[in-house]
């Protein structure tokens, strides 16, 4: 069972990176961003054909695929988003859809619709921590994520452009007529959460394995769940429903295995967000 | 008595034409301000005082005509450029950032200043601190959870922030208890007397006309009145602003409080560079 727990913490770490881009997106732009999951799914092709046909290091590879999510953010929000500001926000959502749509057809016309593989970037045996068997992976992906949500925390609280980031997702129009450039607050989120995206698609992947055009649409929907139970405008309700739905989904895979209850740990998921619209449709850590 | 108005034009809309869509609001405003001159905006409900002001401070584009700061036309430049000229502006409904604390809120309001020099950003709000001392025992409170009254504050004191020349404030008094209205009130003399040039639109006749030594009555989208509070018809100043002639008494003596007052005078705020 603590074996389970680990496992949990470690995906539910990464469910939060996930988490965490629909939550900013949803406070900056006020939109749901479909297309959160299957952006690192489409870089993350990019950074296997790198790392497996080009024989480059996995640190090339995984930074390639970060610089070209960070591009496509940017640009997506320089298209879609910025020129659609005053427009109904099930416009720009729809928009993401499109996003979302684009980017599995591309991955199925570039890079095929077979599952590719790619090996994890850290090899070596795990290491037994007091009974818990954890793999140098899963203690890099467990570092890597707390060092973003630390250094997350800090810049939206100490730097000035990460307070208005913050500010820019309360009240846009403040923002403007204290002399902020809002264009900057908004491609920022759209970068970083593209970022995120796929930073925790290269983390998660060892945890899945093959890599297949649209295979991160499940995890869309635990990141989604993630972030409606942690609140959708709170960024460490983000955190706090990754880890909920992560360790939640692997107690209760562990409790039921082998026997016939297969889908208990999405069912399970799916009650836990019923139950938290219905009883706290904040969210646990979202105000009002 | 504020230092004289020193014949600088601040502020200059000229012949403002602004609306939405169809709905044509401003026709042809014609407003100017001068350096350290308290002037204000009067006019029913629906008037286009509000919207004067968003396109003074460049949130609402102007169709036709011009608007100068200090002698230079910033039509068409949006509202971030218009900050480092000195604008400052408060809207209506305050827009406070409410799930953001005291402190940083003013930090937001001194955004533009903090980027080159932010000790001149340390002794400033230390100067906002002063004035409002409330403020200063809340500095790690949510704005959102803060009084009425104390968002008032938080909202002048988040505009002073950043040091401006001018300051458009768009009714202070509204949704205020009558103590708090007199703080605030109070707290706009001072900066009057200090030198500061402010635009005001008030609804509140009794508060407005104790604070500007210049009105302009505002009436279906163009200025039909402007005159000095000093010698104002207060007959036809109530008949403008549909007020009988009971309150056409009020208005004539709260305007004679404005000019009997006498304030110590203050030595303009020093410039720190
Ligand atoms: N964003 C907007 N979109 C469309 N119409 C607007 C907008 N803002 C203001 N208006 C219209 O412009 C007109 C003037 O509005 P404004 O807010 O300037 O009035 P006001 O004089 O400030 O009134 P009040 O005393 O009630 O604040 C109104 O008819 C209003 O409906
Ligand atoms: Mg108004």
């Amino acid at each position: 069972m603590a074996q389970a727990l680990v496992v949990g913490l470690v995906i539910g770490g990464i469910y939060s990176l996930f988490a965490l881009g629909i939550v900013l997106i949803y406070t900056g732009s006020g939109v749901l961003n479909f297309a959160q999951a299957e952006l690192g799914t489409f870089t993350l092709f990019v950074a296997q054909i790198l790392v497996v046909e080009h024989h480059l290091p996995y640190a090339v590879g995984a930074a390639a695929s970060i610089a070209l999510a960070l591009a496509i953010g940017v640009t997506f929000e320089r298209l879609a988003v910025w020129p659609l500001l005053n427009a109904p926000r099930v416009t720009v959502a729809v928009a993401t859809l499109a996003l979302l749509a684009l980017a599995v057809a591309l991955e199925i016309t570039l890079f095929g619709p077979v599952g590719r593989n790619l090996p994890p970037p850290i090899t070596g045996h795990s290491v037994n921590v007091i009974g818990v068997f954890v793999s140098p992976n899963q203690i890099a992906s467990l570092v890597l994520v707390a060092l973003v949500a630390g250094g997350l925390a800090a810049f939206f609280r100490y730097t000035d452009f990460g307070l208005s980031v913050v500010a820019a997702a309360q009240d846009q129009e403040a923002l403007r007529f204290l002399g902020i450039p809002l264009a900057r607050a908004s491609m920022f989120t759209w970068g970083l959460a593209a970022v995120l995206s796929a930073l925790a698609a290269l983390l998660i992947q060892p945890d899945i394995g093959v890599i297949s055009p649209g295979a991160y649409s499940g995890i869309f929907i635990r990141a989604l769940s993630a972030a409606l139970i942690g609140g959708l405008g709170s960024m460490r309700g983000a955190f706090l429903g990754g880890v909920i739905v992560g360790v939640g989904e692997a107690a209760i895979r562990h409790a039921t295995v082998g026997s016939s209850l297969t889908g208990l740990p999405e069912l399970c998921i799916f009650a836990a967000v019923v139950l938290t619209l219905v009883f706290r449709p904040q969210g646990v850590f979202g105000s009002r | 008595m504020s230092p004289p108005p020193t014949g600088e034009v601040v502020v200059e809309a000229r012949e403002v034409v602004a609306g939405f869509g169809a709905n044509t609001v401003l026709h042809g405003v014609n407003l100017s301000v001068e350096r350290g001159a308290c002037v204000g905006i009067f006019g029913l409900n629906g008037a286009g005082k509000s919207v004067t002001m968003k396109c003074l401070a460049g949130l609402v584009p102007v169709r036709t005509g011009t608007i100068e700061l200090f002698g230079q036309d910033v039509t068409a430049e949006p509202p971030e450029a218009r900050v480092p000229r000195g604008v400052a502006y408060l809207p209506q409904a305050r827009q406070l950032f409410p799930r953001l604390t005291v402190e940083q809120n003013l930090r937001l309001g001194g955004y533009v200043m903090r980027r080159h020099d932010k000790a001149r950003y340390a002794s400033i709000v230390d100067d906002v601190y002063s004035r409002f001392p409330r403020l200063a025992e809340r500095r790690t409170q949510l704005a959102g959870s803060m009084s009425g009254g104390e968002q008032a504050m938080l909202a002048i004191g988040r505009a002073l922030a950043s040091d401006p020349q001018i300051l458009l404030i768009d009714e202070p008094s509204a949704g205020l208890a009558p103590a708090v209205m007199d703080d605030v009130l109070a707290m706009l003399l001072q900066l009057r007397a200090e030198g500061l040039t402010i635009l005001l639109v008030e609804q509140n006749i009794s508060f407005g006309f104790r604070l500007v030594e210049r009105a302009a009555i505002l009436q279906r989208g163009l200025v039909v009145y402007e005159g000095d509070v000093a010698h104002l018809d207060t007959a036809r100043v109530a008949e403008l602003l549909g007020v009988g002639r009971l309150l056409s008494k009020q208005l004539s003596a709260s305007t004679a409080r404005t000019t009997t007052a006498t304030k110590p005078r203050r030595t303009p705020k020093k410039k720190v560079t």
